[in-house]
Order: structure tokens, then C-alpha cells, then sequence
């Protein structure tokens, strides 16, 4: 006869992609990160919103372990239960507002760089590489050299080589400041599809609020150090103090005919 | 038929100013000539403006195997080639280095050479050199050398330690690459086009020094400048002349190449080997 196991005895994975605890970071006795503490859910996108100067890129820079003054703890739970010490992941990789593409390198062998580093073989890479090049839309520019590219399309190959790179979490610092409206729009809408696709953990700052609707499923707001967060889009719109409230009075007024200047 | 009419604006001057340039080739040819006229025979009586006996004997005659001059070029050329690939790489690693610190003072002993003569840096070298027992060898020599080429490499390669290289040296090591990766992926891209410009002018630094070959080597390392100047305290102004004209051809030869390579470099590399030279 056997025995059920005991349920409390069996370990559940974690799914938190992130957990940091207690961060603090000073610069000249300004505390420009408080005791911040964050846990990212698998799959989800944190949206940190703030004003300028608020700690929004100190706070990427702890996550990523590139705050040298920095003090806390920064875990990567799923990552470190599943794949910690085989090369297959990275715990974290940055994107930030300018593409960082190797500029000797072709698009294909820009996404395939993630690939070559963890020895993937020849045949599995190459179908890697070719899937993403579709769904990327750069089926034209495969064998251009980044100075041959857009700033979309440099964008978009920067973002499919993290996904390449299969981090457990992305951190995403403005990275479609730079591009015009058009562009940004329409690669917010692709990040969105891809985010989903691919199951991404993503912490992406941005002070566009239509932004940060589009892309996000949880919500924060950073300012003078403290961490603010809101569970999904509804409870952040309804928030008075997200300002959401204000911009939606803005456009519906801007649409009213009653509109006088 | 089409009419071509020159622009003309009032006050506008319409020809470049060629007054400089023909300033530049009197200079130049100043220099030159003489050279040529002496090496190009023996003999000279005043007030004839060729040699006696015109011809190409001393050429001939420095050219030849069992000729010193023939030697020392042997020597120059190989002492060129060591100083300057070791000066090119210490100074890449040293750029990198120095880089590293937010505080200037270790970027500003790399003016040194600027600021210490190669005669000076010699005699304050050689005594350490000789207890090493380095002093009158080529080795010697090299070591002296190094300590000019390699700052003067270094300052060529500062820029390339930006931001940005090191954002890529972040990317890399975040994708899952090592330090070979790093030095295929980020910083020989970078540094590739540069690595010519240095290794001309440390090649230029070392071919041209007197002061350093001179004190450190004692006679004993013998290349061009060491037998020009030897040549010209012996009175033979003929040979000299032809020793000066050996020692003006590689430069001359290597301008060509260097001057395209500066076209090619970025504004801000372009103008630090200006400044150098």
C-alpha cells in the first residue's frame, strides 16, 4: 500500500521572478532609494513610474547589481530554484533608452550572441535566431549592419536578443524615449504581444503614462524614495494620486465641442 | 550651349591663399636640398653648387653589408619594431587601466614624455639599468624607450574607455560572456582602427630617438641618429648627409599611410596623434 505524501511537506516552486528587500541607496546624504522592497510575479510587467530624479534608474541599477553604494538584497527565487549554475539563463539582463548593439555584427549574429554564449548547437541556434527575426519583423535587414538600421529597428533587435538571452527578469529603463511617436506606439504594442508570448518578468520605467497602460500589468510609483504599488491597471487609474484621472479629464475635455480657446 | 559664368561676390576673395604653402616647400626644400646635392657625390669647392666628383659611391658604399651605416639600420629597424608592438600593447593595458580611476592624477602622469626629455629620462635610467646589467644592450635600450611609447600609446587609447565601452563590457558579461568575449566583442572593434596609429608613431618615436639610445645604449647600440651624429664630428658631411636622407625615408614613407589612417579615425583619436606629433 502506498501513502499519499504529505502536502505540507512537498515544496511548491516559487514563481517570483524577483524579491528585493530593503533597498537603500544615499547620494551626499539624499536618500534617493528608502528601504525599498518589490516581488515581481512570473510572467508580469512592473511599471515604475516618478518623477525625474526620483531613483527610478538607481533602482534598475540596484536590481541589475550595478549600484556600487547600494545596501539590501536582491533574489531571483525562480531562476535560482530551476537554473542556477547551468549557463542556459541569465538572472537579469538591462535595456536602457540607447540600443547597445555590437556594431561589427549583423542583426542575425547581434540575436545570436546569447546563443553562441551558452554554446547553443548550430542548427537549434540558427532556428532560434530565424523565429525571432520573424517575429521581430527584420526579415529585410537580417544581414544589415546596425549603422545600416533604424532607431525602431535597432530597438527591436535589442529587444529580441534579451529575449534570446532568456533573462529571469528584464529591466527596461525608457527604452522608447528616443523614438517618435509612431514608432513607440506601435513597438509598445509589440513588446505587450511579445512580453506575453514569451512569458517575460519585466521591471520597465517609464514617465509616459498611456505608456505604461499599454505595457504594464502591475504598477508602481517611485518619488523621494519610497515605493508605491498598485496590484493591476484598474486599481491604478481608480488611484487619485497616479494622476490618471487627471489625463483622462484632460483628453475628454480636449474632445468636448464646448472646447473654447 | 551652356554658359559657365564664375561667381563673383564683391570683397570675397575667388583663389586660395597659396602664399603658406609656398612658405612650407621653401622650408622643405631648405632642408632637402643640401641633402640631396651632398649625398650625391664627394668633393665640393666654392662657389659650385654641385659636388666634384657627382655620383652614387656613397650611396653605394652605405648600402653595402660591411658598411656601419648598412648596420645600424639593421638595428634602428629592429629596435622600431619591438618598441613599438610592446609600446601599443602596454599602453592599451595601461589606458585601461588608468581609466578605471575617477580621480586624474593617474591619466596625468601619462603627460610624462611631454614633459621629460628622452636625454633626461636616460640619464636618470641608466644607473638602474647598468646595475641590471642593461646599460650598452638592445634590451636596454627597448626598456628605456618603452617608458615614452607606451604613455604615448596610452593617451591615443584613453577615449576608448567611454561609457559606452563600458556598457558594453556590462552587456557582454550579462549575456553570459568571458573576458575573451569581452576583448573580441567590444574592445578590439574599438580598438582595431587605432592600433596602426600607435604602432607608426611609437615605431616613428624610436626610430627617431637619440637620447635615449645614446645614454642607455653608450655607444655600444649602435643605429642611424647614433651614426649621423658620429659621422658629423667626424667631418664627413657626405656620409652624413646620406645617414640624414636614410633616416628622413621611413618617416617619410610611413606619413602616407598615417595621414590616411587619421582620415579614417574618429575627431577625437585624430586629434590626440596630432598633438603627439
Amino acid at each position: 500500500m502506498t501513502t499519499a505524501p504529505d502536502q505540507s511537506t512537498i515544496a511548491t516552486p516559487d514563481q517570483t521572478a524577483l524579491r528585493a528587500h530593503s533597498l537603500s541607496v544615499s547620494f551626499a546624504n539624499v536618500r534617493v532609494l528608502d528601504n525599498v522592497s518589490l516581488e515581481l510575479p512570473h510572467g508580469e510587467t512592473l511599471v515604475v513610474m516618478g518623477p525625474s530624479g526620483g531613483g527610478k534608474s538607481t533602482l534598475l541599477r540596484c536590481l541589475s547589481g550595478n549600484q556600487p553604494n547600494a545596501a539590501g538584497e536582491v533574489r531571483f527565487p525562480q531562476w535560482e530554484g530551476s537554473t542556477a549554475g547551468s549557463r542556459k539563463s541569465v538572472p537579469v539582463l538591462m535595456m536602457d533608452q540607447e540600443p547597445l548593439l555590437f556594431e561589427h555584427l549583423t542583426v542575425f549574429e547581434n540575436l545570436a550572441f546569447p546563443l553562441r554564449m551558452r554554446s547553443e548547437p548550430g542548427p537549434k541556434l540558427n532556428r532560434q535566431v530565424d523565429e525571432m527575426i520573424s517575429h521581430l519583423e527584420l526579415e529585410n535587414v537580417r544581414r544589415h549592419l546596425p549603422a545600416q538600421l533604424s532607431g525602431g529597428q535597432k530597438q527591436r533587435c535589442a529587444f529580441g536578443r534579451a529575449l534570446l538571452a532568456a533573462p529571469a527578469v528584464l529591466l527596461m529603463d525608457e527604452p522608447f524615449n528616443a523614438l517618435d511617436n509612431d514608432v513607440r506606439t506601435r513597438l509598445q504594442s509589440f513588446f505587450r504581444k511579445l512580453a506575453t508570448d514569451y512569458a517575460l518578468s519585466t521591471v520597465f520605467v517609464t514617465h509616459d503614462l498611456r505608456e505604461a497602460l499599454t505595457v504594464g500589468t502591475t504598477f508602481a510609483m517611485l518619488d523621494r524614495g519610497q515605493l508605491q504599488t498598485w496590484p493591476d491597471a484598474q486599481s491604478f487609474a481608480a488611484d487619485p494620486e497616479t494622476g490618471v484621472d487627471k489625463e483622462v479629464q484632460f483628453w475628454s475635455e480636449f474632445h468636448s465641442p464646448k472646447r473654447s480657446y | 550651349m551652356s554658359v559657365v559664368t564664375e561667381l563673383h561676390i564683391p570683397g570675397k576673395r575667388q583663389k586660395p591663399d597659396t602664399s603658406g604653402i609656398v612658405i612650407l616647400l621653401t622650408v622643405v626644400m631648405l632642408i632637402l636640398a643640401p641633402l640631396l646635392l651632398l649625398s650625391g657625390g664627394t668633393g665640393w669647392t666654392w662657389p659650385a653648387l654641385v659636388p666634384d666628383r657627382p655620383g652614387g659611391m656613397l650611396w653605394s658604399a652605405a648600402l653595402s653589408p660591411d658598411n656601419e651605416l648598412f648596420g645600424a639600420m639593421f638595428t634602428s629597424l629592429l629596435l622600431a619594431g619591438v618598441t613599438s608592438i610592446t609600446g601599443t600593447v602596454s599602453g592599451l593595458l595601461i589606458s585601461r587601466a588608468t581609466a578605471a580611476f575617477s580621480n586624474p592624477v593617474p591619466r596625468m602622469l601619462l603627460l610624462f614624455p611631454w614633459i621629460v626629455s628622452p636625454v633626461v629620462a636616460g640619464i636618470s635610467m641608466y644607473d638602474q639599468l647598468a646595475r641590471a646589467g642593461l646599460a650598452g644592450q638592445m634590451s636596454g635600450v627597448v626598456l628605456a624607450q618603452l617608458a615614452f611609447a607606451a604613455p604615448l600609446s596610452a593617451v591615443v587609447f584613453q577615449d576608448l574607455w567611454s561609457n559606452r565601452t563600458r556598457a558594453m563590457t556590462r552587456l557582454v558579461r550579462d549575456l553570459g560572456g568571458s573576458t575573451t568575449a569581452v576583448w573580441r566583442h567590444v574592445v578590439w572593434p574599438a580598438v582595431r582602427r587605432i592600433i596602426p596609429v600607435c604602432l607608426l608613431q611609437t615605431a616613428l618615436f624610436s626610430w627617431l630617438d637619440y637620447g635615449l639610445v645614446s645614454t642607455i645604449g653608450g655607444g655600444r647600440v649602435e643605429t642611424v641618429t647614433v651614426r649621423l651624429f658620429a659621422l658629423l664630428r667626424e667631418g664627413g658631411m657626405n656620409q652624413a648627409a646620406v645617414a640624414a636622407l636614410i633616416l628622413m625615408t621611413p618617416p617619410l614613407l610611413l606619413a602616407v599611410p598615417l595621414a590616411i589612417l587619421r582620415l579614417q579615425l574618429p575627431d577625437h583619436v585624430a586629434g590626440v596623434s596630432r598633438e603627439i606629433s
